[in-house]
């Protein structure tokens, strides 16, 4: 007997038998000897190097035979042919001595190589994956759709209309949200489909486990295209608009990241077709008597707050100029930036000192140039602080040195204001900082609009009438998400003065929230199932982004950086795109 | 209302990178990291927070942890109830923190794996400890924000009078970084802080003569310090962890017994013992006969019964690699510093901590002195109404009403409107004479208190004072005995003499390359058992061509005809009963195609002064140093030069004194003293040790011979060209035995054959005709050896060297086996015996 194998890059099996030199195209108890011992010695090198281990679900005779190309000819003292064209070996005791000799050979072989024995098995567990990948596709693409109920997801409402062109779906978070939703939709076109869980990132998984995954499954199954490129189809998708409606928080962000991953990889098409949506369910309800409404995220929520305060105000700046509601919507944007900035730099200063740096832009590493002009500066340091505290407890110190690592001088300087000490340090890096920079230029873009000290009067009088004009103090109080801000109290005095701009917008907020409550939805659950139609769902009233894909190699990049296996090229984005901007302190 | 409807367009990027950034920040600054100051995460502050604001001390009875749960949910942490409650569980667990913050009543959770009882059945309050975290927070020490519906405030750190973070350590997966900082021992951080207090420019390593290394609550024991002081330096770094495990003796004859009592920090109690069975079922570890768990509650106590006779450090060196008895700890020091996530090392994981005790000692002392100035104020007022008690008697006597009385008073005194409201609402019965008396006392103690507060603000010092006062008191009250012991010589990696024994063993090489060991104690047992002589499993092509006795840690140097040189150790090899074929050389040592090896010299070390003598087909010889080779791996190096078409045949080790004898493929043979040999490096080619003639030489040959020898030229025998085809070391006064192809051979005594000079070549050692066919082998042997020949057709015959007579040099020999017509002698070796019987 002789035989002779190769395995190729090929997907197909090349085979050819001989018995006494006549070409047995039908195969035979030869070729089935050799069929068994192959499998058993591949099986049995691959079970004892361990590399069976990473992949549990079994090699068959079709994965270890794929790409093999190969002869086997063996001479029989009294064959005896089968089958129609007598192209058949029949001996029975043929193929177990086939099946001994090979499987003796091969062994022998294959411990002699162990280098060959690594890539044969790698490649016939390759083959199985796809094998399996390919055969978990092709189940989920014979699920048909409309006709046969059993298919569909359970937990999924579907909608009544089966023109897809009319019909949309709504993924949302978990049942909780799952519940309003399916209340709140138009049945006729709406279908929702809750999602439990965070869904599998299928830019870190392998194909054939994102197949595993229960809830990628669910949705593969609900818009009925199928998924891989044989059988993806997208004129079976069953919702011409997809629209993700995850909570308002951040792991609903995540969850949106994780679901348009895995739209972008696997269904680009749908994206493509702009049928892919994301909803806007807001985040606040305003509600003051009569007055409803509803706001999509902070941002908003601010900008309605300052509307509200502001329809109550009249504001005058520091040179008597009339500030109306548009000019202050103007300003909303550059002083939220403003007060964000101001934050950053008073953590370990004290806020006055912070303000002397932003007002007086002529002081700059100049005033620092030697001894003498340094004094200079503290000195004006002490008269700004001694007038802006008036009336307060303040104690200032300063300690002028020279720094010789930088060759400039540095003011220490040490204060207690509001009996607090802090010791903060002047030097020349100080005004070339990122926030004293843009302090400054935010500052001196506003001061072309309006001037410090500014002066409110309300429009409705209060309650405590003929108050005077009081001095508005400062006291620690706290606001949305803003630490230690020094508010403003909303004194009852109908007029009053306000020293800067800072203090100005927390006054306007505050005004605005008077009266009125606010309720933050912590989850779409917590909206009843009339709110969250009004707001989001009726496609009449609400807002939907349209997602599409500008720049694809862009958003390429952008995936595998954010959802890929590395980790050091996510954290390195993280660190550029936000923490650099919160991170700067002396 | 109006809303819009609207269709926006939205680039994918965009959304990717605003949504994917808004969760990963807050998941790094709100959810998995510790703030530097206080150590804990957010929802571990909430917990806490909530238990202080429901007034659950120790001293106070418990709370159902489902209330505290409620509270936390409700107020606080709007997000899952079984995250809070299992960070809850934890505060508890006296196995995951060192100093837990939490009492709890009932089911905790144990150590085996078993969660807590569910949050309806458990209670749980503040541990005593707890109380110095949360100390002072009333009193304006740090900032509070709006929680996240803004109707209650909640503090963004805690004042954190212990240094919470390195006692107790923390771990958290954040996005794209992590946490994993170990727990440590309060004395020990305690007088790291005082020192780093008396000198800011104290460095790390002085530092670390206080902080020695991590402590954890399960004890144990830590292999080196060179992770620790990595960890310590740059906040990275990797501690080796080990389980306390004795050995002793089981009281059964000859039984031992390995007993742990304490296991690595964070490993699981019966997952371990479940591993260390699987490994034992798997074979993967030797000689357990059984494992059992008798820990109860006054602790661990894990018994491994071993089996008699073997050795026990042996097998706890490979518990200890196989298991997670011994265990790494990835350090890796991440915690928020002004919120954003920084790497910590020692001292400045300290200096934050100090830094945040002296604000918050600070502001303490703002408040209180604000307190006590309104007070002092009110004081002020009371003082000089009783002091002047008549007079303020008889204004509010004559007054209408309230209003116009306190205007009164505070023209006449000079008085604020507080105090003139304080001293309206005086009760009578601060009149008398006492009272009065306690009022001016009070008054003095607070304007002492007032000056003192204000020193305290004014001097940096009071404040250094004030927290070395507060650290003495933590040491005083909280510093305890360390638990993990740190043994400074470090374990390192396993090397495999510490977990495979030194046993004696026989190693056998076959033709075709086949090698395995089997223990002599086997082979002795075999023999008892009377199984009788055991062979080697023979097959086609394939018999034993090597046999040796050597020892597992013992190493073996194997040379390839390619002159490549590998090394192994005897432990390598696989041990297989004396039948089995053993594993191929190629999947020991990485070799190429056609690559066979062609000597395997065992040593016990490598020897100063010793060589390995190598002899090529093409007859060069080379000498090297044996040192040279001391540092080959199982990948292979270059042992010598080949030119082209040369192959290596043979190698030995010399002492430097030795004298070689090369035989050739046509008969001849050559015999020097080694010293002729200059030493070179590996990787030299050598120097000529024979020269070839053409064919047959006929120099020394009498007329016959030459008449023979033209028989040769003109066929009969294959006219290939001659080449060495062995060497022998020359041990002792033995006989030299030549064999050839044709199954002839003979002996010749060792002084027949002269000694000469390197280079020339040589002398007779058989004569070489159509019968005998060309030499193949030659070897030295004494009357008590056996031999053994294979044919090409897998014949084997064996007799013992006394049956091959002791002849001429140049002579034909006689006839050792039958061989017929196409088959011919391919190898021929020693049979190695074993006590006095056939291996």
């Amino acid at each position: 007997m002789e035989c002779s194998l190769q395995w190729t890059d090929a997907y197909t099996e090349s085979f050819y038998s001989y018995v006494n030199n006549i070409h047995t195209n039908e195969g035979g108890t030869h070729v089935t000897g050799l069929r068994s011992a192959l499998t058993r010695v591949v099986n049995q090198f691959a079970e004892s190097t361990g590399m069976l281990k990473t992949f549990k679900e079994g090699i068959t005779g079709d994965d270890i035979r794929e790409g093999l190309t190969g002869v086997i000819a063996v001479k029989v003292k009294n064959p005896e042919f089968q089958g129609q064209t007598k192209n058949k070996l029949g001996n029975t005791e043929v193929k177990g001595w086939v099946e001994t000799i090979i499987g003796e050979k091969l062994t022998a072989y294959f411990e002699q190589n162990p280098e060959v024995v690594r890539r044969v098995v790698n490649k016939i567990i390759d083959a199985a994956r796809a094998r399996l990948a390919a055969k978990k596709a092709r189940e989920l693409t014979q699920r048909k759709g409309a006709l046969d109920f059993a298919g569909l997801p359970g937990k999924m409402a579907d909608c009544q209309e089966k023109d897809p062109q009319q019909c949309e779906l709504f993924l949302v978070e978990g049942d909780s949200a799952g519940g309003s939703a399916k209340q709140g939709r138009d049945k006729r076109t709406q279908a929702v489909l809750p999602l439990r869980g965070k869904i599998l990132n299928v830019e870190k998984a392998r194909y054939d486990k994102m197949l595993s995954s229960q809830e990628i499954k669910l949705l593969i199954q609900a818009l009925g295209t199928g998924i891989g490129k044989d059988n993806f189809d997208i004129t079976k998708l069953r919702y011409h608009k997809i629209i993700l409606m995850t909570d308002a928080d951040v792991d609903g962000a995540h969850i949106r990241t994780l679901l348009l991953t895995f739209f972008f990889r696997q269904m680009p098409e749908i994206i493509e077709r702009g049928y892919l949506y994301i909803a806007q369910p807001p985040l606040y309800k305003y509600r003051k008597g009569k007055l409803e409404r509803y706001l999509k995220d902070d941002s908003a929520l601010l900008s309605f707050l300052i509307d509200a305060g502001m329809s109550n105000l009249q504001l005058r700046d520091g040179k008597g100029k009339d500030i109306d509601r548009g000019v202050i919507s103007g300003l909303i944007a550059k002083l939220s930036r403003y007060n964000e900035l101001m934050d950053l730099s008073t953590r370990r200063k004290p806020r006055e000192l912070v303000q002397f740096f932003v007002e007086n832009e002529d002081v700059g590493p100049q005033s620092l140039a030697d001894e003498a002009t340094s004094k200079l500066l503290v000195e004006r340091i002490k008269t700004y602080l001694g007038s802006k505290l008036a009336g307060q407890r303040l104690f200032v110190n300063e300690r002028i040195v020279f720094d010789a690592e930088h060759s400039r001088y540095q003011v220490i300087l040490e204060t207690r204001i509001r009996d607090l000490p802090q010791t903060s340090i002047i030097d020349s890096g100080l005004f070339a900082s990122g926030e004293i920079v843009e302090l400054r230029r935010i500052s001196k873009q506003m001061q072309e609009v309006a001037v410090a000290p500014f002066t409110f009067s309300r429009l409705k009088k209060s309650k405590a009438a003929g108050k005077e004009q009081v001095e508005v103090e400062s006291q620690p109080e706290a606001m949305d998400g803003e630490e230690n801000k020094e508010l403003v109290v909303a004194s009852d005095a109908d007029t009053g003065t306000l020293s800067n701009l800072y203090d100005l917008k927390i006054f306007i907020e505050q005004e605005g929230r008077k009266g009125a409550y606010i309720q933050r939805y912590k989850g779409l659950g917590e909206m009843n199932a009339e709110q969250l139609e009004e707001t989001t769902m009726d496609a009449t009233k609400r807002t939907l982004l349209n997602v599409e894909v500008d720049d694809a190699m862009e958003a390429d990049h952008i995936f595998s950086t954010l959802m890929g296996d590395d980790v050091e090229p996510r954290r390195d984005f993280i660190q550029k795109n936000a923490l650099n901007v919160r991170n700067l302190d002396v | 209302m109006e809303q819009i409807k609207h269709i926006v367009p939205i680039k994918i990027e965009e959304e990717m990178r605003s949504a994917f950034l808004d969760y990963s920040m807050s998941v790094i600054v709100s959810r998995a990291l510790p703030d530097a100051r206080d150590g804990l995460k957010p929802v571990q502050r909430r917990i806490l927070f909530a238990m202080y604001q429901l007034r659950n001390f120790h001293n106070r009875p418990y709370l159902k942890s489902a209330r505290i749960v409620g509270d936390v949910l409700g107020r606080f942490h709007p997000h899952g109830d079984s995250s809070v409650y299992e960070a809850l569980v934890r505060l508890a667990q006296d196995f995951s923190l060192r100093y837990p913050l939490i009492d709890g009543q009932g089911n905790f959770g144990s150590i085996d794996g078993d969660s807590a009882a569910a949050m309806r059945y458990t209670e749980a309050r503040l541990e005593k400890i707890a109380d110095l975290l949360i100390a002072d927070i009333d009193k304006e020490t740090v900032n509070f924000v709006p929680n996240y519906d803004g109707k209650e405030l909640e503090p963004v750190v805690m004042p954190s009078r212990l240094p919470q973070l390195l006692i107790n350590g923390a771990s958290g997966i954040a996005v794209g970084m992590a946490t994993n900082i170990p727990p440590h021992n309060t004395s020990e951080v305690v007088q790291a802080l005082e020192a780093l207090i008396e000198d800011p420019k104290i460095s790390v390593d002085r530092l670390m003569d206080y902080v020695k290394g991590p402590d954890f609550p399960t004890a144990g024991l830590i292999y080196g310090i060179t992770g620790i002081k990595q960890a310590y330096l740059t906040g990275h770094g990797s501690v080796i962890m080990r389980a306390r495990a004795i050995v002793e003796d089981s009281g059964k004859s000859g039984r031992e017994r390995i007993v742990i009592s304490e296991i690595p920090y964070q490993v699981n109690k019966s997952r371990l013992i479940e591993k260390i069975a699987e490994l034992v079922h798997a074979k993967k570890i030797e000689g357990i006969s059984d494992i059992r768990d008798e820990s109860n509650k006054d602790g661990i106590r894990v018994v491994i019964d071993l089996k008699k006779g073997e050795n026990a450090d042996i097998i706890l060196n490979n518990l200890y690699k196989l298991t997670p008895m011994q265990s790494s700890f990835g350090v890796n020091v991440v915690a928020l510093v002004n919120g954003a996530p920084r790497i910590l090392n020692l001292k400045q994981l300290l200096e934050v901590f100090y830094q945040h005790r002296r604000e918050v000692v600070l502001r303490r002392t703002a408040f209180e002195l604000r307190k006590a100035e309104e007070r002092g104020h009110i004081l002020a007022g009371l003082k000089i109404a009783v002091e002047n008690i008549d007079e303020v008697v008889a204004i509010i006597r004559k007054s209408r009403d309230p209003a116009i009385a306190a205007g009164e008073l505070i023209a006449k005194f000079g008085l604020t409107e507080i105090q003139t409201k304080a001293i309206l609402e005086m009760r009578l019965a601060r009149l008398t004479g006492l009272e009065r008396d306690k009022i001016v006392a009070e008054y003095k103690e607070v304007m002492a208190l007032i000056a003192d507060l204000k020193d305290i603000l004014e001097k940096p010092e009071r404040v250094t004072n004030l927290i070395r006062e507060e650290l003495k008191f933590l040491r005083e009250n909280h510093g305890d005995q360390r638990r993990t012991e740190i043994i400074a010589s470090a374990a390192d990696e396993f090397t495999m003499e510490s977990l495979v024994a030194d046993e004696e063993v026989a190693v056998t090489i076959s033709h075709t390359g086949y090698v395995k060991r089997t223990p002599l104690e086997d082979i002795r047992a075999q023999r008892r058992g009377g199984k009788g002589k055991a062979g080697m499993l023979t097959r086609e092509e394939d018999v034993v061509s090597t046999v040796f006795m050597t020892s597992n840690h013992q190493t073996l140097l194997c040379f390839s005809n390619i002159g490549r040189v590998f090394e192994l150790k005897v432990y390598q090899l696989p041990e297989l009963p004396l039948r089995s074929r053993g594993k191929h050389f190629a999947s020991l040592c990485k070799l190429t195609e056609g690559e066979k090896i062609v000597s395997v010299l065992p040593l016990k070390e490598f020897k100063e002064g010793h060589f390995i003598v190598s002899v090529t087909a093409h007859g060069f010889v080379k000498k090297t140093d044996l040192m040279a080779y001391s540092n080959v791996r199982s990948s292979g190096i270059i042992g010598l030069k080949l030119d082209e078409g040369d192959s290596l045949v043979s190698c030995a080790i010399t002492d430097g004194t030795n004298e070689i004898l090369i035989a050739t493929r046509w008969g001849k043979a050559i015999r020097f003293n080694e010293e002729e040999i200059r030493p070179t490096g590996r990787a030299s080619r050598g120097v000529v040790g024979i020269r070839f003639g053409e064919g047959a030489d006929t120099a020394e040959l009498s007329q016959d011979q030459v008449a023979a020898a033209e028989e040769i030229s003109s066929g009969g025998l294959p006219n290939e060209p001659d080449r060495v085809i062995g060497m022998e070391v020359i041990r002792g006064n033995f006989t030299i035995l030549s064999v050839c192809e044709g199954g002839y051979g003979k002996r010749t005594p060792l002084e027949e054959y002269r000694v000469q000079s390197r280079g020339g070549k040589g002398i007779f050692t058989i004569k070489v005709t159509e019968r005998n066919g060309l030499v193949v082998g030659i070897l030295q042997v004494d009357e008590n050896d056996d031999l053994m020949v294979m044919t090409s057709s897998g014949k084997i015959t064996r007799f013992n060297v006394n049956e091959v007579g002791v002849i001429g040099r140049v002579t034909q020999g006689v006839r050792l086996m039958t061989v017929e017509t196409g088959e011919k002698v391919i190898s021929l070796c020693k049979v190695q015996k074993l006590e006095g019987e056939e291996v």
